[in-house]
C-alpha cells in the first residue's frame, strides 16, 4: 500500500476491519510514522466519542467487573483513603493521569488523590473484590421490581438484618493512618459537631452492617415473674458505634443501638471492693425520670482494679484480619496504631505473637519478648492488606499458639482485630463458634477488637467474643483504641470473675412488676441462675457493670396487656412482708480458672427519694438509658424527651475524667437535632 | 444549559451514591456502561481492554467522585476519565504500542489535546446525535449500523445492499462529516 492508500484504510483499521496483512503493513507503516500515528489518534477519539453517542446497549461489563464495582462501591461508600504507606501506587492510573492535561470538574484538593490514587492494580482489586461480592450475593437479592438490594432471612430467624430504610454512614472521622500527627488525631477526636460532613445529606439507604434484631424487654408482673435473671455485658461496641453513625449524619439503625452497652461505656464512681471479693456493688433508686411514678433502680457492680504493678504476665496473639475489606485507614492502620499502644506497655514478662488471617492464615511474629518492642513495631508494620478471609484458621492457629506460650497464673489471650468481614471459608459460622468454645476449654481468652464501619458485623463480633470468654469492643479512633488498650488494659485483659450472673427478687408487697432496660440477649432463665455449666459475662480488672430496672410500685398498674385473671388459680397472695426491701440482688461469678460458683445476695430498701437527692453517677445512666430508648424508639421511653436527656446527661455530669461524658452531652445534642429534623 | 432529564437523573444518583446508596452505583453503571465501552472499543479496538478501561473508569469515580463539583455534567466526566485510561492501557498493553512506546509518547502529545471546555460543559452527546441526524440516508445508516449497532461490515452490506468498499467509504463520509461538526462546535479538536 502507498502511504495514502494506507492513510485512507486508517479508518477501517480503528474499527478493525482490515485483513491480517493489512493490519501488519499498517502497523508496521505506524511504527515508523508519528504523523501517521497522530492521525489515527485523531481518528480514534472521534470515532470513540461518536460511538458513545449511541445510547444505551453498547455492552455490558462482564459479570466478574461489574461485581467486582458494586464491592468496590461498598468500600467507597468514604472518602478517598489519604496517601499512606500501605497504599500500592495504582499502576495504570498514576502515569497517565499526570501525564495528560486535561479540565477536570473537579476541586484542587483532587491533585492529592491524583498522587496517592490508593488501592490495588485492577487484576488484585478485581479478584479480592469479587470474593466479596460473592459474600454479598448471599446476603443480599436484587429486587428487579423495587430496583434495590433486599436482605435475604438468615436461618437463624431472630437474626436479620437491619432496617433496610435506616440511614447510612456516608463519610469518617478524619484519622491519620498511621495516628502519629497530633493535630489531626485532635481532629478525629473532636465534638461530633465539628467534624465536617461530606456530603449535606443522609438519603434513605443502608448498608451491609449486620445488626440482629431486639425487641425491648417487657415489664413483668413480680405476680407472674418474681426473679429476673441475666448475665453481665461489659462490652461497650455498642456506644462506639452509635457515635460513628451519629458523626456521619446519621441516626443509627435501632438494632445498633443496645442500651447496656451504651450505659456501660462511661466510668462511675463506684466503691471499690473490700477484701478478696472480685467485686462491689453500687445500689441506688429514686424516681424515674421518664415515669414520675416509676421508680428506677440502679444496680452497679465494681470489678477489682488491680494495679499494674500487681498485673499478671501477659501471653497475647494478635490475630489480625489482613484481608482485603480492612484496606481502609480506619482499619489496618488504626489496629497497628492500636496496637503499638499496647506493645508499648508491655514489660519482660509480657510475650506477643502476630497471627494474621486472609487468604492463607500465617504466623507473622512468633512469640516475643515484650521488651523486643521494636521487632514487634516491625512485624506490624509490615502487614498489608490482600487475599480474601478464612477466619477459623487463623483462630484455630491463634490459639495453638497462646496454648504452646501458655503462662499459668498468666494472662493468655487471643485479641482477634477484625471488621468482622468473615468469609469462613469451609466451615460454617457455627463451626467457627464451636471451635471458639471449644478454645475456651484451653484457659486462653478472647478478645474481639471490632475495627472500621460498612460491614462491621457487629452481633457476630459479640457472639464469637461471648462464646470465648471474653470482651468486645468497638474501636473507630485511636482515642478509643487508647481508652480500651490503655485506660481500661487491665480490664480488657485480666478477667477477675468469669460467669457472673445477676438475679433480682423482687419484693411483691413494694412491686407490682418491673422492666430489666437492655441486656434483651442476656436474659437468662431464673433456674439457670444456679446451673454452673451455664456460661455468662466475665469481668475485668477495673470493669464496672450497671444496670438499670424501671420499677411500678405495688398498687399501680403494669404496662403492657393486662392478661385475663386466671380462672382455676389464685394471684399469690401478697405477704403482709414487714420487710421496707424492694428487691434483693443476687449474684453468681466463678474465678476465672473455677468450675465452682460464689454467691452473693444485697438487698435494696426504697428511701422513697425523688429524683432530687439522685447522684450524678444515677442521673447520667438514666440519661444515657433515655438516650438508648429515644433512638430504639422504644414503646417504653414514657416521658422521656431529648430535653430530658440533655437535662440529666449535664446534671450527672460530675469530674467527667477524660471527658466521655461531655463528648456524650454533643451526642445528643447531634442526635435531637436529627431526630427532631426529621 | 437547562438539565437534561439524563442529567436530573444522574445528579440524583451520584447524591445518593455519596450518601451511602450502594443501589446508585449500580443504576449509574446500567446506564454509561454501553456508551463508555463503545467509547473504549473505538479508542483501543479490543474488547477485554475496553471492559479493563470502562471499569477502571467506574473505580474512578468510586474513589474520586466525592470531589467532582459539577454532577450535571456526569458523562462528559466518564468520557474524561475513559479516555485517560484508554491511553494509558494503549501504552501498557497494546503489541504495536509496547514496541514502540518511545515514538508513540512523542507524537500522542498534539495528536490528544485534551478536549475542549465545550465537552465538558455540555452534553456531547446530543450535539453528535444531531450531527448524526444531519448526514445523508446511506452514511448515517453505515455509520449507526456500525458504531452504534456494532455490525461488521458485511453484516451492513448484506442488509443494505452494498459492497464492502461502498460500506467503508461512507462511514468514512459519515464520520468525516460529523468530525467536520463537532470540531466547528469545539468539540473534538
Amino acid at each position: 500500500m502507498t502511504r495514502k492508500e494506507i492513510e485512507e484504510k486508517l479508518l477501517d483499521y480503528a474499527v478493525g476491519e482490515v485483513t491480517e496483512a493489512e493490519r501488519a503493513e499498517i502497523e508496521a507503516a505506524l511504527a515508523a510514522d508519528a504523523v501517521l500515528r497522530a492521525k489515527l489518534e485523531e481518528l480514534r477519539e472521534t470515532v470513540g466519542v461518536i460511538s458513545a453517542a449511541g445510547g444505551t446497549g453498547g455492552g455490558k461489563l462482564s459479570p466478574e467487573r461489574r461485581e467486582a464495582l458494586m464491592t468496590a462501591a461498598v468500600q467507597a461508600a468514604l472518602p478517598a483513603p489519604k496517601r499512606s504507606g500501605w497504599a500500592r501506587p495504582m499502576g495504570i492510573a498514576a502515569a497517565g493521569l499526570l501525564a495528560v492535561a486535561g479540565t477536570w470538574v473537579m476541586l484542587p484538593s483532587m491533585s492529592k488523590t491524583r498522587e496517592s490514587a490508593g488501592g490495588g492494580s485492577i487484576e488484585t482489586a478485581t479478584t479480592e473484590r469479587i470474593s466479596g461480592a460473592e459474600r454479598d450475593r448471599e446476603k443480599y437479592r436484587y429486587d428487579q421490581e423495587r430496583g434495590r438490594w433486599e436482605p435475604l432471612m438468615t436461618k437463624n430467624p431472630k437474626q436479620y438484618l437491619a432496617d433496610p430504610s435506616a440511614p447510612a454512614p456516608n463519610g469518617q472521622l478524619a484519622l491519620d493512618p498511621a495516628g502519629r500527627s497530633d493535630r489531626n488525631l485532635r481532629r478525629a477526636n473532636a465534638p461530633v459537631a465539628e467534624v465536617e460532613l461530606a456530603v449535606g445529606e443522609v438519603s434513605e439507604a443502608w448498608n451491609s452492617e449486620e445488626y440482629a434484631h431486639l425487641v425491648d424487654n417487657p415489664f413483668f408482673r413480680v405476680g407472674d415473674q418474681p426473679l429476673s435473671t441475666f448475665s453481665i455485658d461489659v462490652d461497650t461496641a455498642s456506644y462506639a458505634n452509635v457515635r460513628r453513625f451519629l458523626s456521619q449524619n446519621a441516626l443509627p439503625p435501632t438494632g445498633a443501638v443496645r442500651i447496656e452497652e451504651l450505659v456501660n461505656y462511661f466510668h462511675y464512681e463506684y466503691a471499690q471492693p473490700a477484701g478478696d471479693a472480685p467485686f462491689s456493688t453500687a445500689l441506688e433508686v429514686h424516681a424515674c425520670p421518664w415515669n414520675p411514678k416509676h421508680r428506677l433502680v440502679r444496680i452497679g457492680l465494681q470489678g477489682k482494679e488491680i494495679k499494674v504493678e500487681d498485673a499478671p504476665s501477659t501471653n497475647l496473639v494478635f490475630l489480625i484480619d489482613v484481608s482485603g475489606s480492612m484496606n481502609n485507614p480506619n482499619k489496618l492502620p488504626l489496629v497497628k496504631s492500636a496496637l503499638k499502644l499496647l506493645v508499648d506497655r508491655m514489660t519482660e514478662n509480657d510475650r506477643v505473637a502476630l497471627v494474621v488471617y486472609a487468604g492463607a492464615s500465617g504466623l507473622a511474629l512468633p512469640a516475643t519478648n515484650g521488651l523486643e518492642k521494636q521487632k514487634i513495631v516491625d512485624a506490624l508494620d509490615k502487614l498489608r492488606p490482600g487475599g480474601g478471609t478464612n477466619g477459623s484458621a487463623g483462630i484455630q492457629l491463634a490459639y495453638q499458639i497462646a496454648v504452646e506460650n501458655f503462662i499459668k497464673g498468666g494472662v493468655n489471650r487471643v485479641i482477634l482485630c477484625t471488621d468482622g468481614d468473615f468469609n469462613i471459608g469451609q466451615s460454617s459460622e457455627a463451626e467457627l463458634v464451636t471451635l471458639i468454645e471449644e478454645k475456651r476449654k484451653t484457659g486462653v481468652f478472647l478478645s474481639v477488637l471490632g475495627f472500621g464501619g460498612g460491614n462491621y458485623a457487629d452481633a457476630r463480633m459479640q457472639s464469637l467474643a461471648d462464646k470465648g470468654n471474653g470482651n468486645a469492643a468497638y474501636i473507630d479512633t485511636l482515642k478509643e483504641a487508647k481508652k480500651v488498650l490503655v485506660e481500661q488494659a487491665a480490664g480488657t485483659l485480666i478477667t477477675i470473675a468469669k460467669d457472673v450472673k445477676i438475679q433480682v427478687e423482687f419484693n411483691p408487697s413494694k412491686v407490682a412488676g418491673y422492666r430489666l432496660i437492655g441486656y434483651e440477649n442476656r436474659v437468662m432463665a431464673a433456674k439457670d441462675f444456679n446451673d454452673d455449666t451455664k456460661d455468662a459475662g466475665e469481668i475485668g480488672a477495673g470493669h464496672q457493670v450497671t444496670a438499670l430496672y424501671e420499677i411500678v410500685p405495688a398498687g399501680a398498674e403494669v404496662p403492657g396487656g393486662t392478661t385475663d385473671p386466671l380462672k382455676y388459680q389464685k394471684p399469690p397472695e401478697v405477704p403482709a412482708n414487714p420487710s421496707n426491701e424492694l428487691l434483693t440482688v443476687k449474684l453468681r461469678w466463678k474465678k476465672p480458672d473455677g468450675d465452682v460458683s460464689d454467691k452473693i445476695e444485697v438487698p435494696l430498701a426504697d428511701p422513697g427519694e425523688d429524683r432530687i437527692g439522685a447522684s450524678d453517677e444515677f442521673e447520667f445512666a438514666a440519661s444515657v438509658a433515655a438516650f438508648g430508648m429515644l433512638l430504639r424508639k422504644s414503646e417504653h421511653a414514657g416521658q422521656a424527651t431529648w430535653g430530658l436527656v440533655q437535662e440529666l446527661a449535664t446534671g450527672g455530669l460530675g469530674d467527667d475524667k477524660g471527658g466521655y461524658r461531655a463528648e456524650f452531652v454533643e451526642m445528643i445534642r447531634k442526635a435531637r437535632a436529627m431526630a427532631e429534623r426529621k | 444549559m437547562a438539565q437534561t432529564d439524563r442529567e436530573t437523573q444522574d445528579t440524583d444518583l451520584v447524591r445518593r451514591h455519596l450518601a451511602g446508596d450502594r443501589t446508585a452505583i449500580a443504576r449509574l453503571i446500567e446506564i454509561h456502561e454501553g456508551p463508555l465501552l463503545r467509547f473504549a472499543r473505538a479508542r483501543l479496538g479490543d474488547e477485554s481492554l475496553a471492559q479493563d478501561a470502562v471499569q477502571e473508569t467506574f473505580l474512578r469515580f468510586l474513589r474520586e467522585g466525592a470531589r467532582m463539583r459539577d454532577v450535571k455534567a456526569l458523562f462528559p466526566w466518564f468520557l474524561q476519565v475513559a479516555r485517560r485510561v484508554c491511553l494509558d492501557l494503549q501504552r501498557k498493553e497494546g503489541s504495536m504500542e509496547r514496541k514502540h512506546e518511545g515514538a508513540r509518547r512523542e507524537a500522542a502529545g498534539p495528536a490528544v489535546a485534551a478536549p475542549d471546555e465545550a465537552l465538558m460543559s455540555g452534553e456531547s452527546n446530543e450535539r453528535v446525535r444531531e450531527a448524526v441526524a444531519r448526514l445523508p440516508e446511506a452514511q448515517r445508516e453505515v455509520l449507526r449500523l456500525k458504531l452504534w449497532e456494532g455490525l461488521t461490515y458485511r453484516e451492513i452490506g448484506t442488509r443494505l445492499g452494498m459492497t464492502l468498499t461502498n460500506v467503508s467509504y461512507h462511514l468514512g463520509q459519515a464520520v468525516r462529516a460529523v468530525a467536520g461538526q463537532l470540531r466547528s462546535q469545539g468539540i473534538v479538536g
